[in-house]
């Protein structure tokens, strides 16, 4: 990663990145073969492993696999932290860092973030309460992003109670307090929605004209409800005056090298990290065709998570020549791969 | 004819006592009632759109028919009907319930019907030309012994209909009748269940070798119905293919090429069959002594295993999923039989060549023995159950 010029993160052209970002993919699955037994088996099988430069033909790590095994390529004495991601349907993924990786992923984060953000510290507002976020033990998703956001952060507001309900006289007084200032709202995307349907609810104008929004995850929610980008971003200004509305999308198993919306709603690959979409015979996307998306990132080193396949689906629209000017492959999620109704003798219903 | 829904299912009872007229086995207005239904789906076009409807109408067949009638048929006893039955069908198909309905109303019993919660398409196309049948008036007997009821999970219902009837057929799935056996019946009322099963095939590899191409497609063409029928997810699906006289490389690939060729014309499937299949092939990877290298890209993934496991329990593949053993000869069969295996589905030997084995084996494995491309094929006999004969009773009359 020292070879990265962090000011330049999204100025690498398609050429100049293959020579940094291949080479350190590859020698981190190298690294994950050798420490992980689990990782070889899983390879072990599979006809296409190659040497071959192309990370296209490299293998990739279902998700799904970060809940079903204890997947790390350290010693269990040098797990600093494990984050959990924040699933409530009882299978949870759990990714083990070593005190490295933890530093990288908010290294990656900040140069990200400051790429969009700017490298000076706001007032931040938190959609949650502060209750969620003492618990030491639970070191989920949604914690993960709380602090890790938080470097953005000159002070941290939580204007959520315990039983998540908007303190509203307190977010006045935060607003007054820091009128003329630049503000950052950060949330979940599905909370962001709750939030502002309670402000549309108590029908008051709030300026929120110096705040930015920053949201992500939590689409799964939404896209249940029928809730629409569009639509989500039309609410928003209908009923304040946020102006700055920033998506990111990211997967706990590449927590650091996220991806954040430009000005024309792309999200952007950052020299950190990488996208492919897959069919449904996991062959190579072209780009404008909606598939399977794979994700690639430098990040992970104490876990073999540098090489993965979601269950999300999405499109590339093109690389390196999005009208923001920003490098890189740039591409929207359409949401999670549906389920599939299974037919058969069972009965399910008792 | 009416489906009771809520409290309304608990009114069952009182309208069933009320109406006298019974039924025989064999009855003859229930033969004319299936043979008319039969003329009604030919009429109906739309049902072409619906396999599930096509399957059920093609069964109805009247040759089809005659033979389970005849099959069925009890040369050496009086048999009487039960009474009344209550048929949990599965909630995952939206025609099964039917097969069942179909040799209670055969039997000459009142059947109780638990139709799937969802509203299928075709089981609504399917209910409306039952309906326009069983208006008829010479029909009515018949009308007086189906009764369709639909609920969402209740215990409840369940063990209010439990309580009176006299048998009750549980189409599987483990969970479901473990739950449902918590639920008493009297201790007169049978019972039969169809549990969870996994399916074989045993391949003749020389017979197969020597096939000309015209033969090769026309086996092909069979085998991939029974390995891809329903997503591989039925009890009678395929997940083993064992192959006896030889297991040479070439001659397999030869044909998984076939099947691969011929699924990937015929058979879509959705993306998450994709990761699921995926998933488990890393599983298995952990888990399973594979002795070949998987391309991911294929339609079929097939494992060949070296070491058949003891526990079968994880071999259940879905969407072209499938385990491969080399079982050398047939013999070899008598030490991987297990109780959870249902359908054997054979081609190049004999079925008297499995039958031998298996009535030797000390398990309770394979209830039925059938040649490539009937793997689905249901004529009455499942699981070691006659259907006609297990919803019927002996009058012993010397």
């Amino acid at each position: 990663m020292k070879n990265i010029n962090k000011n330049k993160i999204f100025d690498y052209s398609k050429n100049q990145k293959v020579k940094i970002f291949t080479p350190l993919i590859v020698s981190k699955m190298k690294f994950h073969l050798q420490k992980n037994n689990n990782l070889k088996l899983f390879f072990k099988k599979i006809n296409q492993i190659t040497q071959k430069k192309s990370l296209e033909n490299y293998p990739f790590m279902p998700v799904r696999l970060f809940k079903k095994f204890k997947l790390t390529s350290i010693n269990d004495k040098d797990i600093y932290k494990i984050i959990t991601s924040s699933g409530t349907s009882g299978d949870v993924s759990r990714i083990y860092l070593n005190k490295k990786n933890a530093k990288d992923q908010i290294e990656v984060l900040y140069n990200i973030g400051s790429s969009f953000l700017g490298k000076q510290r706001y007032p931040m507002i938190i959609l949650d309460s502060k209750k969620t976020n003492q618990n030491k033990n639970d070191f989920n998703a949604r914690r993960a992003a709380v602090i890790g956001f938080s470097i953005f952060s000159k002070k941290n507001y939580f204007i959520f109670d315990e039983d998540q309900n908007l303190k509203l006289e307190y977010l006045k007084k935060i607003l007054s307090e820091n009128k003329n200032k630049k503000i950052i709202i950060f949330g979940f995307t599905d909370i962001v929605w709750n939030f502002i349907q309670t402000l549309e609810k108590t029908k008051l104008k709030l300026n929120l004209s110096n705040c930015i929004l920053l949201h992500g995850g939590g689409w799964k929610k939404l896209a249940d409800k029928k809730i629409t980008n569009d639509k989500f971003i039309n609410k928003i200004k209908k009923n304040t005056s946020i102006k700055k509305i920033i998506n990111y999308y990211g997967m706990i198993e590449q927590t650091g090298s996220i991806f954040f919306e430009c000005e024309h709603r792309y999200f952007h690959t950052s020299i950190y990290s990488d996208i492919l979409i897959r069919d449904k015979m996991l062959n190579i996307q072209k780009f404008g065709k909606e598939g399977i998306i794979q994700l690639l990132s430098i990040v992970p080193s104490s876990y073999p998570g540098n090489i993965i396949l979601t269950e999300d689906m999405g499109t590339i629209f093109g690389e390196d020549d999005c009208i923001c000017g920003r490098k890189g492959k740039y591409f929207r999620v359409s949401g999670r791969i549906p389920n599939a109704e299974l037919r058969g003798c069972s009965n399910v219903n008792l | 004819m009416l489906i009771y829904e809520k409290d309304n299912i608990l009114k069952i009872k009182n309208k069933m006592d009320k109406s006298y007229q019974v039924l025989e086995t064999f009855d003859k207005v229930v033969i004319i009632f299936f043979n008319d239904l039969y003329k009604l789906l030919n009429k109906k076009k739309i049902i072409n759109a619906y396999p599930e409807l096509l399957f059920l109408k093609f069964w109805l067949r009247p040759g089809n028919l005659n033979l389970i009638y005849k099959n069925s048929f009890d040369k050496l006893n009086f048999r009487a009907r039960l009474g009344c039955i209550f048929h949990i069908a599965p909630s995952n198909t939206p025609l099964n319930f039917f097969y069942s309905l179909f040799f209670g109303l055969v039997a000459g019993n009142i059947n109780i019907v638990r139709l799937p919660s969802k509203d299928y398409d075709s089981l609504k196309i399917f209910l409306s030309c039952l309906k326009k049948i069983i208006s008829k008036k010479k029909f009515k007997i018949i009308s007086d012994h189906i009764f369709f009821v639909k609920y969402e999970k209740s215990l409840k219902y369940t063990e209010y209909l439990s309580g009176f009837c006299d048998m009750r057929v549980i189409w599987g799935g483990d969970n479901t009748i473990n739950s449902i056996r918590k639920i008493p019946i009297n201790p007169k009322t049978r019972e039969i269940t169809f549990p969870d099963r996994v399916s074989i095939a045993i391949l003749d590899l020389k017979k197969y070798k020597f096939l000309n191409i015209v033969e090769k497609q026309k086996l092909i063409k069979k085998f991939y119905g029974d390995l891809f029928f329903v997503d591989q997810n039925a009890c009678t699906s395929p997940q083993i293919i064992f192959w006896v006289n030889g297991f040479s490389e070439n001659v397999r690939n030869d044909f998984w090429e076939r099947i691969e060729d011929h699924a990937k014309k015929k058979y879509d499937l959705p993306e998450i069959a994709t990761l699921d299949k995926l998933n488990k092939f890393y599983e298995d990877s952990l888990n399973l002594n594979i002795s070949n290298k998987i391309n991911l890209h294929s339609l079929c993934y097939r494992l060949n295993i070296k070491k058949f496991p003891r526990n079968i329990d994880s071999l259940k593949g879905r969407w072209g999923y499938f385990y491969e053993f080399n079982l050398k000869k047939i013999n070899n069969l008598n030490l991987i039989l297990h109780s959870k295996m249902q359908t054997c589905v054979y081609f190049g030997i004999t079925k008297k060549e499995i039958l031998d084995v298996v009535m030797k084996n000390k398990s309770n494995a394979i209830d039925r023995i059938v040649p490539v491309g009937q793997a689905h094929n249901f004529d009455g006999y499942w699981d070691g159950y006659d259907l006609f004969k297990s919803m019927t009773r002996i009058i012993r009359s010397n």
